[in-house]
């Protein structure tokens, strides 16, 4: 997968736990989890807005493209 | 990401899930019935093969109406030509036999049927084995349009040498009805599968 998912590292600056932002963002843990370990197809851009403003971060700093 | 159906707020639910209970308990007590039938029938059948042929002379003279409806045809034959004893038997055994297929022909669909409601009512309608097992009765009821017909042909053409009928022939004619029913089943398993994915795709979506 070329678009590698960085929300642990944003989410360990931020010491913030998993289950405290899926209450925050309104996203279940298990989808919450899945995203943190790149099983999943696609994001929204809702649930990326939700996430950026909760841990007051870019979609950059979640997102990364690596060759 | 969860699995299951999302309803549309125009569908109704309350009325989709009778309709979904009744067809459920039908096809789970057709299958019973389809069972027990295609026993009765295998042991008809078998009986009847190991039955002496003498057992089956038939006085033709007998007969009131002599009627042969086939699938594209209809004679109805004046009695009063016939007369003398034939021997019945193959004609019975095919009789059998032509019956028995039919019903195990009906009897997969209801297990198929069956398998995909119980899919269904799990809130599981586009799982892969759903599309499965709709394709299959597609394409078993394509195989049908052809293979029957001959079983048809048969069994005709045994009552046609019984009768000792020259004048009268069968042209084999593949099932059109069943054919086209086939075709469409196999196209609607198709969408079925662009739904499956299309269903794949919103449960990855985060």
């Amino acid at each position: 997968m070329a678009i590698i998912i960085r929300l642990d590292r944003v989410l360990a600056d931020r010491k913030m736990p998993l289950n405290e932002l899926s209450e925050k963002v309104g996203v279940s843990l298990a989808n919450l989890s899945n995203l943190k370990t790149g099983k999943v197809r696609a994001i929204r851009f809702s649930t990326l807005e939700k996430i950026c403003e909760v841990l007051d971060c870019q979609p950059g700093d979640i997102l990364e493209y690596e060759k | 990401m969860k699995g299951g159906m999302k309803m549309n707020h125009s569908f109704n639910k309350k009325y989709y899930s009778i309709i979904l209970s009744i067809t459920r308990w039908i096809t789970k007590v057709s299958v019973v019935v389809l069972y027990i039938a295609i026993g009765f029938l295998l042991v008809g059948v078998g009986v009847l093969t190991l039955l002496p042929i003498e057992l089956f002379d038939f006085d033709l003279g007998v007969l009131e109406n002599i009627n042969i409806q086939s699938l594209n045809a209809f004679i109805s034959l004046n009695p009063d030509f016939f007369s003398g004893i034939v021997n019945i038997k193959g004609p019975v055994v095919l009789v059998g036999l032509v019956v028995l297929l039919n019903i195990a022909l009906l009897l997969f669909i209801f297990i198929m049927l069956k398998k995909v409601i119980i899919d269904v009512t799990d809130d599981k309608p586009f799982s892969n084995k759903n599309i499965m097992r709709i394709s299959k009765v597609g394409y078993a009821f394509v195989i049908v349009a052809f293979v029957f017909p001959i079983f048809e042909g048969l069994l005709l053409n045994s009552f046609i040498n019984l009768l000792s009928l020259s004048n009268i022939g069968f042209n084999y004619m593949v099932n059109f009805q069943q054919l086209f029913i086939g075709l469409l089943i196999v196209v609607l398993a198709n969408i079925f599968g662009y739904a499956s994915y299309l269903q794949e795709d919103h449960d990855m979506t985060v």
